[in-house]
């Protein structure tokens, strides 16, 4: 489904990225972890489109994503901090958006309606607290059912209520076939959600695995104590912890 | 587009920054307008204020409005549209209202006080202004945006900025 070719990018002298390439396919539930600084959120943004970088490709669904924005209709992104226009409500920001793709009318409203966000609609973006923005994020990012979601740390700053509904609606959605693709740092909430691991670190790809088979390796269930096992395992020079 | 463009508008309105502006600027047009008789003098402080003012608080606030904006517009980007098009809604949202509010603090003195051509051209001269200096704006949103952050070289312009005019 995403297919990425030798990506590279550079910022000035920094490489965020080099030579990444990876496939993705529909139904999976990707972890994308590593240290901080290990180009997790440069390589997001690649396919996204906000970051253009200076060698390799993407495909998705076999068209070359470049100077095509209409791909995006088919990707839900949640960025790790949401910061909205503070005067506008809640219910302006999602018409906003609901305006932007015009064409596509078939809202799937559960998360705004479980996150109790249809009470709270006219209020302005500058009175909500930093968890219920994430919930605005949330919503915004399952509004229009897309095949592919984009989750940055999704989790942080949510109330372990909000936390267990959008854990729930991410295993629903992936048992509807649809890829997902999760950065985080709280492992525990990966756990039971995600069917594959990549792990970046200095923006080189060091392992992509299933989870089967990096349990049957280390002989861990838990994530963290699969990463521990790995990480202390693996020559110390090479990989650090995050 | 033109609902991105209407919604930041609408919401800079709100905007405390631009309604001290307006005021400012309606402050110093009434009081120059009628402190002398001579309206060609009082005409010639005002094109003078404008000059100066409008260029550096238009550049500034437009500036750090589209830093401030910068993850709302990365998640308006992440929609299949094209960057020129929402780049040029902010734009636009923005210049608006930084005209609307030049007309209001300096167009409303002028014509209540000096209606001749000449205020007109004053007027009008402002918003031109405004919106050339909004695009450098905008301009200099985009070239230091795009640096990654782990050079820290966007936030500390970000900081600079923020704290020369919150003091």
């Amino acid at each position: 489904m995403i297919r990425i070719e030798n990506l590279t990018k550079t910022f000035g002298k920094f490489r965020a990225l080099d030579g990444i390439n990876l496939r993705l396919e529909k139904g999976q539930a990707v972890s994308l972890l590593g240290p901080n600084g290990s180009g997790k959120t440069t390589l997001i943004k690649s396919i996204l489109g906000l970051v253009i970088p200076e060698k390799g490709s993407i495909a998705i669904n076999g068209q070359l994503i470049r100077n095509h924005p209409s791909y995006r209709a088919n990707i839900g992104y949640m960025p790790q901090i949401g910061r909205y226009p503070d005067n506008m409500t809640i219910g302006q920001v999602l018409h906003m958006i609901k305006d932007i793709r015009k064409d596509h009318t078939n809202y799937d409203e559960e998360l705004y309606l479980s996150f109790g966000l249809d009470k709270i609609r006219d209020k302005k973006m500058r009175t909500l607290s930093g968890g219920t923005r994430q919930k605005v994020s949330a919503c915004i990012a399952f509004l229009f059912s897309p095949e592919i979601y984009i989750l940055d740390e999704p989790t942080a700053g949510l109330d372990p209520v909000a936390n267990e509904l959008l854990k729930d609606k991410i295993a629903a959605e992936c048992a509807k076939g649809k890829l997902v693709m999760i950065t985080s740092h709280v492992l525990s909430d990966l756990d039971g959600l995600t069917s594959h691991i990549i792990y970046l670190q200095d923006g080189q790809l060091k392992f992509h695995e299933s989870i089967g088979e990096l349990q049957a390796r280390t002989g861990e269930s838990k994530l963290n104590k699969i990463i521990a096992n790995i990480l202390t395992h693996a020559d110390s020079k090479q990989i650090c912890i995050s | 587009m033109l609902t991105v463009s209407k919604y930041v508008f609408l919401d800079l309105l709100k905007n405390r920054s631009i309604l001290v502006y307006t005021l400012v600027l309606a402050v110093l047009s009434f009081t120059l307008l009628g402190l002398d008789g001579n309206s060609a003098k009082g005409l010639l402080s005002l094109l003078n204020i404008t000059l100066l003012f409008v260029p550096v608080i238009t550049t500034l606030f437009s500036a750090i409005y589209f830093f401030n904006s910068l993850e709302f517009i990365e998640l308006l980007l992440s929609q299949p549209v094209k960057r020129t098009g929402i780049l040029l809604s902010e734009y636009s949202g923005m210049a608006l209202s930084l005209s609307a509010a030049f007309v209001s603090g300096v167009g409303v003195p002028l014509v209540i006080l000096l209606p001749v051509g000449a205020s007109f051209v004053l007027i009008l001269c402002g918003v031109l202004l405004t919106f050339i200096f909004t695009s450098i704006g905008l301009l200099i949103f985009v070239l230091s945006a795009t640096r990654p952050v782990v050079s820290g070289r966007r936030s500390s312009f970000h900081c600079s900025l923020h704290y020369c005019l919150t003091g």
